[in-house]
This record gives structure tokens, C-alpha cells and sequence, in this order.
């Protein structure tokens, strides 16, 4: 039983419990968060979708210490986040939330290296150890040879990529974010799906929250909420989400691409077949 | 503007209306003695003809004046002309009189309080007939008291037909009081035009003008057979006053009075009185006057105002980029909705005129109290908003709203233009990123300012006043030709060029910059050094402007500094080639002995509380014969153990031997110094003795020979004549001897700042019992002086205001800007401080840039003042003069308010990056 409850523990990541968000604009108040609760586990990619307006976004900022719950509790390592004051929220932030958002994450004027490093540095990490970190983390997303690249260098995609190895930099237990395929192309998109997946393997005992409207990122969720009207509508493991979408297990970005590209030709060679016989059928 | 208008206005009205109080006659109308008829009948004329039409006139009056060099006093008997028509006849033994004749109305106004005092009866003048008054001084000279009968002797020479004296005398004539003329030049308004040079020690009479009338017919019945007469003895005039009643004068509109003047004096010239009149208005030289002198300073004031303009202009089309850019998604919806270039161009510049319009009203409220403020600097009236009229406010205020409204306007252009003609894509697409990276282009334009600008401060330190006329040659011609150009690029040059280094610095030379940056950086944040240094070069167009504006302010700190240092120094510097670094004053005193003036100085320094050395170095005296020859002159006496030899009026003497030569005066008993002309002339030596006489003034009939030792000769300046200027240079003459003339050292324990006022001279005069002039020399020139340069003080304090104001508003920007940067940096788990510290190293390196380019301005000081002394060509060459420790502190104050500033604009980053916001910025975007 202790064995197994350790395992628990260790596992067990962050706890939502009755969480509510009340935003209070002018003389009105909107209720972003309605008493929310749920799990999020360690080594688990949760995925967040809901309709614009439901709180995904709210509940993300939360959870990384960027704003303040109305009431309810967000624990995470038998700490209740929700009552840590500004600066212990700070240091939260800086010891176990990593960040990534839809757009603007990187700092225009530092290359790509510089923009990984920028959080080491200013945390008094040698500037060994910080080489080593951003090497690595590079070799992660994917962009080892784009290190002095400057962030109107690179592709959106590499962007979005720089900016998860950014937000790893300082090995974060929990790596949070906000629409990361957002403004990416479909192909930018699957990379950046591939990265996440990529994440949870190289550290495993690190928490993925992806807040998304693309419903292509369930694909590597190993769980997947709903939220509605500030609430958890329902959510469904990977064996669910197989289930009921009929996804693959395992999700690969070069597969899915190819098998994309196979099956747009295909489509076009259908339509370009249908069109010859429909032709062939008139001339007939 | 405003300020320096409605002040130079109230400045205007504060003069004009002053020195229309303090005028003793509005208008003089004069005719010569060929009038026939009395005053009554001659100031009727002018009543008939002017009262109905000008109610203004308070008063037409009659005045004459009638000088004559040969005049003796008797007390109670008549004067026995024998003696001198026995001897060959010599006017030191005659007084020279000036008979005033003068309605009692004009001299009892209140205006003439401070131009005649009179002491006995005290107050008023109102002579009963055949009664005079006579000057105090000439009164205790000549033993007279009050109630005394006397007889008044005037002593003629005719030329022609035989060369004859002629005698004439009025007896039992009373003294009815005493009196002091304060102010001479003034008083000469009531008797103007005299033929007749006036001494010092003439004896002035003052009486009623039927008197004087009456006196004038008897002599003229007298001696009117003689056919030839010698103008220089006697003449005389009629005079007509006219005073007026100004309360209704509108002195905020002179052109006004102008023409009323104008109208009255033509009105009298061709009026149906048909005399040969000569009219002066002095109301229109002193309107001229007047206007000169306020435009002269509203010019200056202007002008150094330009720089703020300039400054303000920088500020405000910075701003409108900033603004227009944060409007670009608005400008693409906009052009969603059918907005054409056109229109959104009307948009914009309707909202710049009207932030133009709401600014100039803005600055209205800070106008008038700057204008209180520029007001009080020149004027201790405290009365100022009184003297602003209606007019004047409403003219003021437009040009105020015209020109912030054509200021915006022009500021607005730039970013109207370009953020119109966005393409809707280009709008919507580009949101906030073009002005974070905003990069800078040098075009042909940037490097003629930079030429030109440089050569004019080039050209000025070069330039060399005396080698420009010395002799022809290329390099001078040239210097000639371009003086005028840089002369007027001059006073623009380093605040262009401020500008224009600091844009090039951030855009050519990005290497050294960047370098530069990454040093300066490092000290002030050694962590985020190469963030801050990014920072800074990603959008050079703000970090341009925001290091040109601390560079202006900087560099007019350093010019005004150092213009201001320059001026009071060469004003010190002439004062002591005058003065030799004490007080100078020059006095004339009417009958005042040395002795006597020695008790004047005594009363001066008694009003001043002062415990001072005073010297009397140089005294004009009365006139010597030379022994054994035709030759006359003038006895000078000075003090040589006082003596400086940078006295200015001894060294016209002396020349460049000066100390040397009053050192043998000093030495030796009686010695004398004696003009080199004279010398030749007469065959003398050095060392040899010489016998004058002259004639003891207190005693009229007594002359005294006077053996005198030549210890030097000095040389003449050239183009004197060198026998109207036989002065011998002597010392140990006798305290009674009569002064005319008198320069007079005061030697302050603290000599800076401290003047005589008109006031205290009028005091001592009045404690004095005389009539007499004294100026402190250069006084005036150093009133208006200390004002301007006041203003200058006043303009770079303002100036260093408005640049605060600037950099706050361009930090503010900066940071709005990088907002995300800073949120994702907090999301990253950066501490606060981190941030506001990178931050304020990037306002530490904008300051401590714009300090580096400012030093341009010293260069400029040193060119401006060059051009200012090669433009002036002063007597006493103008040095350069470094204030470094005023500099050093201002400096260090204008640094330290920037970097408050800076603080606070950091800081403001505090609360941008709280945690809430961070959630809202990303919410936003």
C-alpha cells in the first residue's frame, strides 16, 4: 500500500478543486470559472478544448501563477497555488511553470539561443551549465542548427519551437500552453504536436496543459477535457479518444504528414478521375 | 510664447507708462527772442487754438530761459561795476547764471518730485513778484540768505562797433527760496535747445516767467543799441509747454499715442499762429525708444525660445508616430469600412488641429503665469495682471492657439502620411511590430545639417575679428562672405547638430554603437547587458530621439551657461579696464569743492551701510595760465597712492606708461605731469619747474601762483586737439578747489552686485543741498544685461522641464511597447526587479549618450560668444569663461532630474508587469 501510494503521490500532479474565476468588468461580472475541478498527472499531456469564452485560457493562467482564483484551490505539490503571495508566485513561476502562448513568445531583439537562455541567465545559472541546457533543449524541439537564428529568421513553427525550449530552459515541472498552434500552418501545426510528444518522453515526469481550439491536438492528449460554461463538460483518457475519433495510439508528425499528403493526392487524383469519366460520360 | 508676449507687453506698457508719469512737459513749442508780445498773450494763442480740441491738455504753459556767462551778486547794494571795467575783463571773475522763467503750476506737479526739490520754503515753488529762487549751493557760495535783497549785475562785451563792455544791473530783487535740480536732463525738458555749453557751477535762478519777462524787457530796452553782440554771452528763448493728462492713455497701444502726437504737433505747426516755432513732441522719441527696446527684447526672448520649439516640435511628431501606430488595426478596420487615403489624412489632421487648438488654449493659463514670472524679471511691478489688457490677452492668445495649432500640424505630417497610406493587410498585419524595430535611414538632408552646422561652429571658433578687416586676402574674403550665413546658423547649430550626431551615431556607426552600448551598459546592469543593448538598437528611431532631446536640453544648459559666464566676465572685464575692479562714478556736481564731495561720497556710503574705502582719483578743476606764456588749460587732479591704471579716463592721458608716471608723481612735492605737445611747445624738460596761476573760487579776486616740478609727459590720444586739452596732472592741490568733473572710486569689501540707485543719489543729493548728476558707469547697459541673461536662466530651466516631460513621455511609449516582452518575461518567473533594472539601464544609456553628444554644446558656447565678440568688436576683448563647477552642479541636477525621471518611467514598469496585467496583456494580444 505505501509503495503504491508513493507511486500515487509522485504521480499525482496538479489538483483543481471547485475552482472559480469571477472577472469584474465595470459594473459587470463575468463568471470565467464556475467551480471547476479536476486532475492533471504527471507524465500525462492533458489537452483543454472548449468554445471560445469557457475559461480554458482563465483556468491555464491560474494554474501558472498569472492570476488569482476568486476561491477554490489549485495544489500542487501539497501547495495550495491559489494562496501563494505575489512573490512566492514568482518563484513558482520560476521554479515550476514553463510557458508557451499562441504568438509573442519570443523577445524580438535575442536570437534563438539568447531566447532559450534569457531565463537561465537572469537566475544566475553558469554559463556552462546554460549552454548545456540550451544545447539540449534545442536538440528537443528540433532546431540544434537554427541556435543564432533571430526570431524574424525563422518560420512560425520554429517560433513556437524556440519558444517551448524557452519555457523548458529552466526545467519546469509543468509546461503550460496557450493555443501553441494557434496561427501555424497545418504542417507547422503536426511539428509542434510531434515537440509536445517529444517533451513527455525526454522528461516524463513533467505536466503538459495544452489549451486549444484545434481539435487535430487530441491526437497526442493523453487526456482530453471539455470545458463548458466554466466547467468540466466531460473528458475522456486515450483509450476514449481512440474510441470514440478512431485515432491512431501513437501520433507521428512524419507519418500523419505523408499520410495527409497521400490522401490530398489521392483526393485530387479522385476528383481528377471523376471529372475525366464525367467528361468521358457526356462525350459518350 | 504666450508667456513672452503678454510679459513683453506688460513690459512695454511698465516702461512707457513710467516714463510718461516722469515726463515734465508732454510738448515744447519754442520761438526765439524775435517774438514780440508777453507770456500771456504768447501762451493764449495756443489755448485759443488747442483746448477745444485736445480736453487731454491739463495745462499750457510759458517758460524762458536766458543764460549769461558774466553775472555778479551785490547783497543789498549796488554793485560798483569799477573794478571791472579798470582791468581788462576775464570771466573767472563772473558766475555764469541761468535764468529760468516758468509757470509755478508746472514745476508744483507731482511729477516733478523726483527732477526739483525745493528746500526753503520746503515743497512748492510760488514766487510773489520780483522774487526769485536760486539754487542752494550757489546760495551758501555766494553768502545768500533768505528774504535777502539783491542786485543781480550782468556784464557785457560788445565786438561791434568798438569793442566796449556794457554794464547792466537789477536791484532789489528778493530771495524768496532755495532749491536743488535733481535731475538735470529732465528738468532741460521744461528749456530745451540751449546754444550755451552749461557749467557745473553756473548759479541757476528760478522765477516766475512775468518776471523773467519783465527783467528781459529792461535789459533788451538797454543794451538794444548795440548792433552786435556776441551769441556765446547770453541768449535767450520762448518756450511754450504743453501738459497733458494721461489717464487715458491706451500704453499697450503706442501707435495710438503715436498719432494723437502726431495730430497735436501738427495741429500747432500749422496752426494760424504765424511764428517760426520749432515743436517737439517727446512722447514720440520716447515711443520709438520704447518700441525699439521691447522689440529688441522680444526678439532676443523669441529667439532663444526657438530651441523649445524645436524641442517641442521633436516631441510631438515622436508622439504621433507612437499614437498613429498603435491605431494601425484601427487605420485597416477603418479602411475596411471604404476609408480612403484621403480621408483618413483628413481624419488625422483634423485631430492634430485640434489637439494643435487645445494645446494652445492649454497654454494659455501657463502663458500667463510664465508671463508673471518673464514679467517679473525685468519689472518689480507687482501689479502685472492689471497691466495686461483685453487686447493684448486676445492677440496673444491667438498667436498662442495659431501657433501650437500650426506646430501639431507640422509634427503630424510625417506620421499622417505614411500610417494613411497603409494597405489594409499591411494594417492589420503588422500590429505593433514595425515601430518595435523601427530602423533609421540617413538621407542626403542629414548630411548637409551636419556640414553645415559644423562648419558654422568651425567658421566661429576660427574666426578672428581683427584678421578679417586687417588686409586683404583670400581667406579673409571668404570669412566675409560667410560671416552673415553662419552668423544666422549659428545659434541653431548645436541643438541641429545634437540631432543630427545622434542619428548618425544610431545609424551609420552600429558597430561602435552597438559596442559603445554594450560597455555603457555593463556598468549600469552587468546581467541583462546584452538584452538592454538590443533593446536599444532594435528601434533606433526612438532611441534617437529620445538621446537628441538629453542632448539639446544638455547642450543649451552648457551654452547658456557658459554664454551667461562670458558676458558677466567681459562686463567685469570692462568695468575693471574702468574701474581697475572697483566702483566707478562719475559725478557732476554743481559747486561742490573736492572737499565738499568727499562729504557727498560719505552720505552715499552712509545709505549703503557700507564700511568702505572710497578714493577720489581724478577731479576736473578749474583753469590754470601758464607763466611767461599765451598757453591755458585745465588743472586735473588726481590721487596717485589710489590711483588704478586701468582707469579708462586717466589712461587717455597717461598711455601705457601710466603706473610709471604716477609713481614720480607721488614722489615727488608738487610735482605735475605735463602734456608731451606742451613740452615741445615750450621747450621744457623733465625735472624743470613751471608757474601757473589760477583762481581760488572762494575767493573770486584772488589769484594764486603756483610753482610746479614736470616729473613725466604724457602723449595725447590721437586726434585731440592738443591745446584745448592742455591739462596738467597734478596732485596736493588745495580740497576747495572747484570740482566740475569728478571720477570716484568706491572700493566695496564685497564689490559684486552692488550699484548705487538713482534713488539714493537723488537722497544724498537732496542731504547735500545740491544740483548735481552722477552715473555709475556702465549702469544701465548692466540693468538690461542682468535681465537677459536672467531670462536665459529662466529658458534653460524651462527648457530642462519640457525635456523631463519629453523623456517621460518617450519612456512611456518605450515601455508600453515592450509590455509583452516584460509579461513574458514575468511569465518566465523573472523577478520585477530585473526588469524595471533593464529598463532603467536603458534610460541610463540614453542619458549618459545624450551627455557624451552634448558636450558639442561647449563647442558651441565657445563659437557663439567668438561670433558675438567678432559681431560687436568690444573694446575689451571677450574671453571665453568656463563655469565648470555651475556646469558641473547643473549638470549633475539636470542628470539627476532626468534620471528621477527615468526612475519613475521604470517603474511604471512595476505595474505593468504585476501579475494581473501580465494575464490581461496576453488577453489583449
Amino acid at each position: 500500500m505505501g509503495e503504491n501510494h508513493m507511486q500515487k503521490e509522485k504521480l499525482r500532479g496538479i489538483v483543481i478543486d471547485d475552482l472559480f474565476k469571477i472577472y469584474k468588468r465595470g459594473k459587470i461580472e463575468v463568471v470565467a470559472l464556475r467551480g471547476l475541478t479536476c486532475e492533471f498527472d504527471r507524465g500525462n499531456l492533458s489537452v483543454i478544448m472548449g468554445p471560445s469564452g469557457c475559461g480554458k485560457t482563465t483556468l491555464l493562467n491560474l494554474i501558472g501563477g498569472l492570476d488569482i482564483p476568486s476561491s477554490g484551490r489549485i495544489i500542487f505539490e501539497n501547495e495550495n497555488v491559489s494562496g501563494k503571495s505575489e512573490k512566492e508566485l514568482e518563484i513558482y513561476r520560476k521554479t515550476k511553470v514553463g510557458y508557451v502562448f499562441q504568438f509573442m513568445n519570443l523577445i524580438p531583439e535575442l536570437n534563438a539561443a539568447e531566447n532559450v537562455g534569457l531565463p537561465l541567465l537572469l537566475t544566475n545559472v553558469s554559463k556552462r551549465e546554460r549552454e548545456n541546457r540550451i544545447n539540449e533543449l534545442l536538440n528537443v524541439v528540433g532546431l540544434f542548427n537554427r541556435e543564432k537564428h533571430m526570431p524574424d529568421e525563422l518560420s512560425g513553427g520554429e517560433q513556437q519551437r524556440v519558444a517551448i525550449a524557452a519555457a523548458l530552459a529552466h526545467n519546469p515541472d509543468i509546461l503550460l500552453c496557450d493555443e501553441p498552434t494557434g496561427e501555424l500552418d497545418t504542417e507547422s501545426k503536426y511539428h509542434i504536436m510531434d515537440v509536445l510528444r517529444n517533451v513527455l518522453k525526454k522528461y516524463p515526469q513533467k505536466i503538459v496543459l495544452v489549451v486549444t481550439h484545434d481539435s487535430d491536438l487530441r491526437k497526442i492528449a493523453d487526456k482530453l477535457y471539455f470545458i463548458k460554461d466554466g466547467e468540466i463538460s466531460f473528458e475522456l483518457n486515450r483509450e476514449e479518444i481512440i474510441e470514440k475519433y478512431g485515432d491512431s495510439v501513437e501520433f507521428n508528425a512524419e507519418e500523419t504528414i505523408a499520410s495527409e499528403r497521400f490522401f490530398k493526392d489521392y483526393k485530387e487524383l479522385e476528383y481528377l478521375i471523376r471529372d475525366k469519366l464525367e467528361k468521358f460520360a457526356k462525350e459518350k | 510664447m504666450i508667456g513672452i508676449n503678454l510679459s513683453m507687453d506688460a513690459m512695454g506698457y511698465d516702461i512707457l507708462s513710467e516714463n510718461f508719469e516722469n515726463q515734465t512737459v508732454d510738448v515744447s513749442i519754442r520761438s526765439d527772442r524775435a517774438f514780440s508780445g508777453n507770456f500771456t498773450y504768447f501762451t493764449s494763442l495756443f489755448n485759443q487754438t488747442l483746448t477745444d480740441l485736445y480736453p487731454e491738455i491739463q495745462n499750457i504753459f510759458g517758460a524762458i530761459k536766458f543764460e549769461s556767462y558774466f553775472t555778479v551778486y551785490k547783497k543789498s547794494e549796488p554793485i560798483n561795476w569799477t573794478f571791472y571795467e579798470q582791468l581788462d575783463y576775464d570771466w573767472r571773475w563772473f558766475n555764469q547764471t541761468i535764468f529760468f522763467g516758468i509757470d509755478p503750476y508746472v514745476v508744483n506737479q507731482d511729477r516733478m518730485q523726483n527732477v526739483i526739490q525745493f528746500v526753503s520754503p520746503l515743497g512748492t515753488f510760488s514766487p510773489s513778484q520780483n522774487e526769485i529762487y536760486i539754487d542752494l549751493q550757489s546760495a551758501i557760495r555766494n553768502n545768500i540768505t533768505l528774504g535777502d535783497n539783491i542786485t543781480i549785475g550782468n556784464y557785457f562785451h560788445f565786438y561791434y562797433p568798438d569793442e566796449e563792455n556794457h554794464t547792466y544791473s537789477i536791484e532789489n530783487i528778493t530771495v524768496g527760496g532755495f532749491f536743488n535740480i535733481l535731475d538735470d536732463f529732465k528738468f532741460n525738458y521744461l528749456f530745451p535747445q540751449n546754444y550755451v555749453y552749461e557749467r557745473e557751477n553756473s548759479v541757476r535762478i528760478l522765477t516766475s516767467e512775468n518776471y523773467i519777462y519783465q527783467i528781459l524787457t529792461n535789459l533788451w530796452n538797454n543794451i538794444s543799441n548795440f548792433q552786435r553782440y556776441d551769441p556765446w554771452q547770453y541768449n535767450q528763448f520762448w518756450h511754450v509747454g504743453i501738459v497733458l493728462d494721461h489717464t487715458n492713455f491706451d500704453y499697450l497701444n503706442p501707435r495710438k499715442i503715436q498719432v494723437f502726437y502726431n495730430k497735436l504737433t501738427t495741429d500747432i505747426v500749422y496752426s494760424d499762429i504765424s511764428y517760426n516755432f520749432e515743436v517737439n513732441a517727446y512722447a514720440l522719441n520716447l515711443i520709438e525708444e520704447m518700441e525699439y527696446q521691447v522689440l529688441a527684447f522680444k526678439t532676443i526672448a523669441s529667439s532663444i525660445s526657438i530651441p523649445v520649439l524645436l524641442l517641442a516640435w521633436v516631441l510631438l511628431s515622436t508622439n504621433y508616430h507612437v499614437v498613429f501606430n498603435n491605431r494601425r488595426r484601427e487605420i485597416g478596420l477603418l479602411k475596411t469600412r471604404f476609408f480612403t487615403n484621403a480621408k483618413l489624412r483628413r481624419l488625422y489632421f483634423s485631430e492634430s488641429t485640434v489637439f494643435g487648438i487645445l494645446g494652445g488654449l492649454a497654454g494659455i493659463g501657463f502663458g500667463l503665469l510664465s508671463a508673471r514670472y518673464i514679467y517679473g524679471i525685468f519689472s518689480e511691478n507687482t501689479t502685472f495682471f492689471s497691466l495686461i489688457s483685453l487686447r493684448s490677452f486676445l492677440s496673444s492668445a491667438l498667436t498662442g492657439v495659431i501657433l501650437g495649432t500650426v506646430l501639431s500640424l507640422i509634427a503630424s505630417i510625417k506620421s499622417t502620411l505614411t500610417f494613411s497610406k497603409l494597405s489594409t493587410i499591411e494594417s492589420l498585419q503588422k500590429y505593433n511590430v514595425e515601430i518595435q524595430t523601427r530602423p533609421l535611414q540617413i538621407r542626403w538632408w542629414d548630411w548637409l545639417l551636419l556640414i553645415v552646422t559644423s562648419l558654422s561652429i568651425i567658421f566661429s571658433i576660427l574666426l578672428d575679428p581683427d584678421a578679417v578687416f586687417s588686409g586683404p586676402s583670400l581667406w579673409q574674403i571668404l570669412l566675409l562672405i560667410l560671416l552673415p550665413f553662419f552668423s544666422v546658423i549659428l545659434p541653431l547649430s548645436p541643438f541641429i547638430l545634437s540631432w543630427v550626431i545622434a542619428k548618425f551615431i544610431s545609424t551609420i556607426s552600429l558597430g561602435f554603437f552597438t559596442k559603445l552600448i554594450s560597455k555603457i551598459t555593463r556598468f549600469f546592469n552587468r546581467k541583462t547587458d546584452f538584452f538592454v543593448t538590443r533593446s536599444i538598437t532594435r528601434n533606433r528611431w526612438r532611441s534617437t530621439r529620445i538621446v537628441a532631446i538629453i542632448a539639446i536640453a544638455l547642450s543649451f544648459l552648457f551654452i547658456a551657461d557658459i554664454t551667461a559666464a562670458t558676458e558677466t566676465q567681459h562686463q567685469q572685464d570692462t568695468m575693471f579696464a574702468y574701474t581697475g575692479g572697483h566702483s566707478a562714478f562719475d559725478i557732476s556736481a554743481t559747486n561742490l569743492t573736492r572737499a565738499e564731495l568727499w562729504g557727498y561720497s560719505a552720505t552715499l556710503m552712509e545709505q549703503e551701510n557700507l564700511t568702505v574705502q572710497h578714493s577720489s582719483i581724478l577731479s576736473i578743476t578749474g583753469y590754470f595760465d601758464l607763466e611767461g606764456s599765451y598757453m591755458s588749460g585745465r588743472i586735473v587732479y588726481v590721487d596717485p597712492t589710489n590711483y588704478s591704471s586701468h582707469v579708462g579716463d586717466i589712461d587717455r592721458f597717461l598711455g601705457e606708461n601710466s603706473a610709471q608716471l604716477l609713481n614720480a608723481l607721488r614722489d615727488t612735492p608738487n610735482g605735475t605731469l605735463v602734456p608731451s605737445n606742451l613740452i615741445e611747445f615750450m621747450g621744457l624738460s623733465i625735472g624743470q619747474s613751471i608757474f601757473i596761476t589760477y583762481l581760488n573760487s572762494t575767493n573770486l579776486t584772488r589769484y594764486i601762483t603756483q610753482e610746479l616740478q614736470i616729473v613725466g609727459e604724457y602723449q595725447l590720444m590721437p586726434g585731440l586737439n592738443p591745446y584745448a586739452y592742455n591739462h596738467l596732472i597734478c596732485k596736493d592741490f588745495l580740497s576747495d578747489l572747484e570740482v566740475e568733473r569728478h571720477i570716484w572710486l568706491i572700493n566695496y569689501e564685497n564689490s559684486e552686485n552692488i550699484h548705487i540707485k538713482n534713488e539714493q543719489v537723488i537722497q544724498a543729493m537732496k542731504e547735500l543741498h545740491t544740483s548735481s548728476t552722477i552715473r555709475s558707469i556702465y549702469d544701465s547697459e548692466e540693468d538690461e544685461l542682468f535681465s537677459l541673461l536672467n531670462f536665459l536662466e529662466i529658458e534653460k530651466y524651462y527648457f530642462l522641464i519640457l525635456v523631463a516631460i519629453g523623456i517621460a513621455i518617450t519612456m512611456y511609449n518605450s515601455i508600453q511597447e515592450k509590455s509583452v516582452d516584460f509579461g513574458l518575461l514575468r511569465a518566465r518567473g523573472v523577478e520585477k526587479w530585473t526588469i524595471v533594472k533593464t529598463q532603467l539601464s536603458e534610460g541610463l544609456v540614453f542619458l549618459t549618450l545624450g551627455a557624451i553628444i552634448s558636450l558639442n554644446g561647449i563647442l558651441s558656447a565657445w563659437a557663439l560668444n567668438n561670433a558675438i565678440g567678432g559681431i560687436l568688436e568690444p573694446a575689451v576683448p571677450r574671453t571665453l569663461a568656463i563655469p565648470i563647477w555651475r556646469i558641473l552642479v547643473e549638470l549633475g541636477g539636470s542628470i539627476l532630474l532626468f534620471g528621477i525621471i527615468i526612475i519613475i518611467s521604470s517603474l511604471f514598469v512595476l505595474k505593468q508587469s504585476n501579475v494581473k496585467k501580465i494575464s490581461e496583456i496576453f488577453r489583449t494580444a
